[in-house]
């Protein structure tokens, strides 16, 4: 195992800093230990993983490793209020809605706030508490929550379409979109918070499909406040299912697949989930907002670790954290959207470097 | 002996079932209201009142922000109030804006020291009664002695510059009239038209409309309604 130093959250330090020694035997053996208690099997140098974890009940006891690299509260000369959303293009730029402040600000690699959307930037453009965006390296889909409708932009900022979302039956809702994806075919997934629905929108926001009763429901029924969606490499999606306390698995199609978390505070339990993103091993990131940290799920549900904690055994301890949201990866660096703290960057290193 | 046993049984019984009764009566307000967000099957205690461990007991969420202004209960409302599961709210957790004076942390100091999210008797879950006068239950000041209240704008010949407004929306900007319950849109001047506990403007009182003026002495927050005071006419 290579020299592996945490600061007072759980997170790696830079080799660079020279933390303590027995600061580093406190760390390995706490890593050590909960291996061991939550029947962990460390990995050989190859890196794949050998075995699934038996549900680990009770406190968290795992620090999932990962090394702080920035965090961007005021980028720039742009002061944003309660952000909730990041999305990345291609070219490097990144996109945040700045949700209580009705735009959006396109920030530039170092953070600065390199341009606005709203109103002033394109007259059409009118935000009401745009709450997700999504990209597909071409356009912004923008979830505009307080006006019933997903947005698309060019990527300068130019309103390209504007989806309204119908209210589908006399006894539903208006539609209140808080979370959004879009499907390699082009087509949109939305979160309806407030009816309780997943919708499938053509590129056009004809209604393709409805996953969810249309109240609030749990289990393979349906949803309880859907929220952030996102998708893995094989198109899956992934529905945060906010007061479920779990982020809810679709297949391409909409069918029920599997869930990560349950409503609680424990280790692998879920509070307030907001904001879900997977790696390519098809591991899960999920924010809890309520419990100030990000839980770590293995492919096949197993809890693998919180990040941002300062102890993991203790949910009272603080937090890198106050309210993370959106969440997005880009190779292996996080990108939290803290709806208080602003942007948190972090490097993930990953378990199976931890065996190496 | 057994007699004083009995009446200290009795007593403790009767403690007891005064408490179940306190606490089931909050349940049932809560399944009652709009706090009530269970899923079918599922108790609405839950979702605050987070299961803890293996034996499911309903204990308060542990709090990861300790101190500052982010701590305390504030986190378990935000963590509602935040435009995900309800887009009421969120503005009440802007610290740009001026809001009432809390003490996170504390007991009774924090957003409970007006709301109980148990409390379905008045409006938005303030624990006190007085609706849009509720701010009389601990300024004691606040009434007749100083601008009178529960008069009519209208009977008073009075039209306010911005008298249009959404509560429901968090709309704090303006003069807000009331109907008579103090809950809704209508004529009458209580503490709320010109006050807000959250969102006023800077540098105010946390008063819905600025103090400063380009007109002074007149202030605009005068001026909405006493619009011709500065212009020499009689004012209404």
């Amino acid at each position: 195992m290579t020299d592996i130093s945490y600061d007072e959250y759980g997170l790696r330090l830079p080799k660079k800093e020279g933390r303590p020694a027995l600061r580093l035997l406190l760390a390995a053996a706490l890593l050590v230990t909960a291996g061991a208690l939550a029947g962990i099997v460390m990995l050989p140098a190859g890196g794949e993983r050998e075995e699934a974890t038996p549900r680990l009940r009770g406190v968290s006891l795992l620090s999932y490793p990962a090394q702080l690299a920035e965090q961007l509260s005021q980028p720039g000369n742009g002061q944003w209020v309660l952000p909730t959303s990041i999305a990345l293009t291609p070219d490097g730029s990144t996109f945040v809605t700045d949700t209580e402040n009705d735009r959006i600000l396109k920030l530039d690699p170092a953070g600065r706030v390199a341009a606005t959307f709203d109103n002033t930037s394109d007259e059409r453009l009118a935000l009401r508490g745009p709450m997700a965006i999504a990209s597909d390296g071409r356009s912004l889909f923008v979830a505009n929550s307080l006006a019933a409708q997903v947005l698309v932009l060019d990527l300068s900022g130019r309103l390209q379409k504007t989806l309204p979302l119908k209210t589908l039956s006399d006894d539903a809702r208006t539609p209140r979109p808080i979370g959004l994806a879009v499907t390699p075919e082009g087509n949109i997934v939305v979160a309806d918070a407030d009816n309780h629905l997943v919708l499938f929108l053509d590129s056009d926001g004809n209604v393709l499909k409805t996953i969810g009763t249309g109240s609030r429901a749990s289990g393979r029924d349906g949803f309880n406040v859907p929220g952030a969606i996102t998708l893995d490499g094989a198109g899956n999606i992934y529905v945060v299912d906010t007061l479920n306390g779990r982020v809810v698995e679709l297949s391409p199609n909409g069918e029920f697949v599997a869930q990560f978390g349950e409503l609680g505070d424990t280790a692998g339990a879920l509070a307030r989930p907001k904001g879900v993103v997977v790696d390519s091993e098809g591991n899960v990131f999920v924010s809890d907002g309520l419990l100030a940290a990000v839980q770590v799920f293995s492919p096949e549900g197993e809890y693998l670790g919180v990040i941002g904690r300062k102890d993991p055994t203790d949910p009272a301890s603080g937090s890198l954290f106050q309210a993370p949201a959106g969440l997005w990866l880009e190779g292996e660096r996080l990108y939290v959207m803290d709806r208080l703290a602003g942007l948190i960057t972090l490097d993930l290193i990953g378990l199976h470097a931890l065996s190496e | 002996m057994r007699r004083a046993a009995a009446v200290i049984a009795g007593a403790g019984l009767l403690v007891l079932v005064a408490s179940a009764t306190s606490v089931l009566g909050d349940m049932k307000n809560v399944s009652d209201s709009r706090h009530d967000v269970a899923a079918p099957g599922a108790s609405p205690c839950v979702y605050c009142h987070l299961p803890r461990d293996d034996e499911r007991d309903l204990l308060w969420p542990g709090e990861p922000n300790t101190g500052g202004q982010f701590s305390g209960l504030k986190p378990l409302c935000f963590s509602c109030h935040d435009g995900t599961v309800t887009a009421a709210g969120s503005y009440v957790f802007d610290a740009s804006r001026p809001q009432h004076l809390s003490n996170p942390g504390l007991r009774d100091q924090d957003c409970d020291r007006c709301h109980d999210p148990h409390e379905t008797a008045n409006p938005q879950f303030v624990k006190v009664s007085g609706a849009a006068n509720f701010c009389q239950s601990c300024h004691s000041r606040a009434g007749p002695a100083d601008h009178p209240i529960d008069v009519s704008a209208q009977a008073s010949g009075i039209t306010p510059a911005d008298d249009h407004w959404d509560p429901e929306t968090g709309d704090f900007s303006g003069t807000r009239l009331w109907n008579a319950a103090g809950n809704a849109p209508g004529d009458l001047m209580k503490c709320l038209t010109c006050h807000t506990p959250h969102g006023g403007q800077p540098d105010t009182e946390i008063n819905t409309l600025a103090f400063n003026s380009s007109h002074e002495p007149f202030l605009p927050i005068c001026a909405n309604c006493h619009y011709n005071l500065g212009e020499g006419r009689v004012e209404p």
